[in-house]
């Protein structure tokens, strides 16, 4: 049988934080795919197999902030229609939204939420 | 003939004597009046602020030390100059402002002082100062007779106030980081995703959780307060329906009220009209009173809301049979960290920033605040808002 378990792109540059996700993505049966940085995140999409079902964005990385990120998304058409969930502790409304309006699918603020409810909204947008 | 001489003499003597005392008088007067204006003008020159005169048509009469310094020109070099061509004002990106757009100019249609923090002079030499300036109008008898401004370099203001919205975005994202590790991990260890753990260990990590959440709570308390100290908050009004703003607040906190089997009364005036306000901040004001109530209220006690208009004001009372604050500590309830000494014990959660909070964002919407409290017998807040509606204002945060 093909492997049917959603994978999901995580770009987060806290490498406890990646854990955390990681093992929870796991343990809810979804395959992680992990990254500490965007550029790295990049290589990935142009690397992979296949495309990821969704990705975890953290907002501020070291390398590009998550606008500049999806700038990059939209560069391919293809990377583009990949459902992104950003999830950071900027709590600016404001950045929320411009991301929202860039495409992003969801914004939630990492200390305000459970990881399981943080899981359970990705796999909702994938 | 003696006689006659002797007259004339005596006549003379006398005027000689009147004509002196005049010239005398006249001379102190004189040098009272040179005192007058050297006094005058060491206050001009020991002012610590830039200080310029103008006629009307925006010529300079007078400028002090302080001026000369802070621009490079000497009083000498300008004096009859225009100043808006002596002191060039831009924008931070370099703009030119024009004269007519300039305070100094301004005042003499509105015939108000006027402030402004937001531009930057360039000196005689091209450098370039960020400049806190008020004008204001000389007014004379019921004429303007010209306009007097003072102005100073505020540079380590603007570093200063620059630094705060720097450390308030640091320690968002900074300490936020660490509180959301420990809040996963421990949510894991729970959930049993590294195995089952015993009951005592089970035990000891929810005392981990509940103390990192109220590490968070503290945090987004401490960032909000900074946020509305430093006046940047975002105001968006929207017409709002405060009966359903407070249902939906009392929405969220169904099981806390539950749990502890409050009765909970909500009554909003018959034909309360929508009011123009933010509702994010006002939602903040009502989830906190509220939340009090719910925490310093013994089970099975009773919570009152009641929304009505009172004149041009709409008030909100929310009210409790709780618990109550002490008299002697009633002056200090909207100061930071203030938590009455009668409920710490009963209830350890809490940080002391809600009502100061509270407080801030009532009096910001251009409402006020105020309670009654009896201990044992409970408490009351009342909060007003203007009917009319709250102003809008392009900040840069907003609380979380």
């Amino acid at each position: 049988m093909p492997d049917k378990k959603l994978v999901i792109l995580v770009v987060e540059d806290e490498a406890l934080l990646l854990l955390a996700i990681v093992k929870k993505l796991r343990v809810s049966g979804v395959e992680p795919v992990s990254a500490e940085s965007g550029r790295q995140a990049i290589d990935c999409l142009k690397t992979l197999p296949k495309l990821p079902d969704g990705i975890w964005l953290d907002y501020y990385l070291k390398d590009m902030d998550g606008l500049e990120f999806m700038e990059e998304l939209k560069k391919n058409p293809v990377w583009a229609n990949i459902p992104v969930m950003v999830v950071t502790n900027s709590a600016s409304s404001e950045k929320a939204h411009r991301m929202l309006t860039l495409g992003a699918k969801g914004y939630m603020v990492k200390s305000d939420y459970k990881l399981e409810k943080v899981v359970e909204e990705m796999i909702k947008i994938v | 003939m003696a006689v006659g001489n002797m007259f004339v003499v005596a006549v003379l003597v006398l005027v000689r004597w009147r004509l002196w005392k005049t010239t005398k008088q006249l001379k102190a007067r004189l040098a009272e009046a040179e005192e007058d204006k050297a006094r005058d003008e060491a206050m001009l020159g020991s002012l610590g602020e830039g200080l310029v005169v103008l006629d009307t048509d925006g010529n300079i009469l007078l400028m002090n030390p302080m001026a000369e310094s802070l621009l490079g020109w000497t009083h000498e070099e300008v004096a009859g100059k225009k100043w808006d061509d002596v002191a060039v004002l831009e924008t931070e990106d370099g703009r030119r402002i024009g004269a007519e757009k300039r305070a100094t100019k301004r005042v003499l249609t509105s015939g108000k002082a006027i402030s402004n923090d937001k531009n930057y002079y360039v000196r005689r030499d091209g450098k370039k100062f960020p400049v806190g300036t008020t004008a204001a109008p000389i007014i004379f008898g019921d004429k303007v007779i010209g306009v007097i401004a003072v102005f100073r370099d505020i540079t380590r203001e603007k570093y200063v106030d620059r630094a705060k919205s720097e450390f308030v975005s640091l320690a968002s994202h900074q300490l936020r980081t660490p509180l959301s590790s420990i809040k996963w991990f421990a949510e894991m260890l729970l959930a049993g995703d590294a195995g089952q753990l015993a009951d005592e260990q089970k035990q000891f990590v929810e005392n981990i959780a509940l103390s990192n959440e109220r590490m968070i709570e503290l945090v987004n308390g401490l960032l909000n307060i900074s946020r509305i100290e430093s006046g940047r908050i975002i105001v968006d009004p929207v017409p709002t329906d405060l009966g359903q703003l407070v249902r939906e607040v009392a929405a969220e906190l169904e099981k806390k009220i539950k749990d502890k089997n409050l009765n909970l009364v909500i009554s909003v005036a018959n034909g309360m009209p929508k009011v123009s306000i933010d509702p994010k901040l006002v939602r903040q004001v009502y989830m906190n009173l509220l939340t009090n109530s719910i925490k310093y209220t013994q089970p099975a006690g009773r919570i009152v809301i009641l929304i009505s208009v009172k004149g041009r004001e709409v008030v909100s009372q929310v009210s409790d049979n709780g618990y109550g604050i002490p008299k002697r500590e009633q002056a200090r309830v909207f100061t930071k960290f203030f938590r009455g000494e009668n409920v710490v014990k009963l209830e350890t959660d809490g940080t002391g920033l809600g009502l100061y909070l509270v407080k801030a964002i009532v009096e910001s919407s251009g409402g006020r605040i105020w309670f009654e409290s009896e201990d044992g017998k409970g408490t009351a807040f009342w909060f007003t808002l203007p009917l009319a509606g709250v102003a809008a204002k392009k900040g840069e945060v907003t609380l979380t």
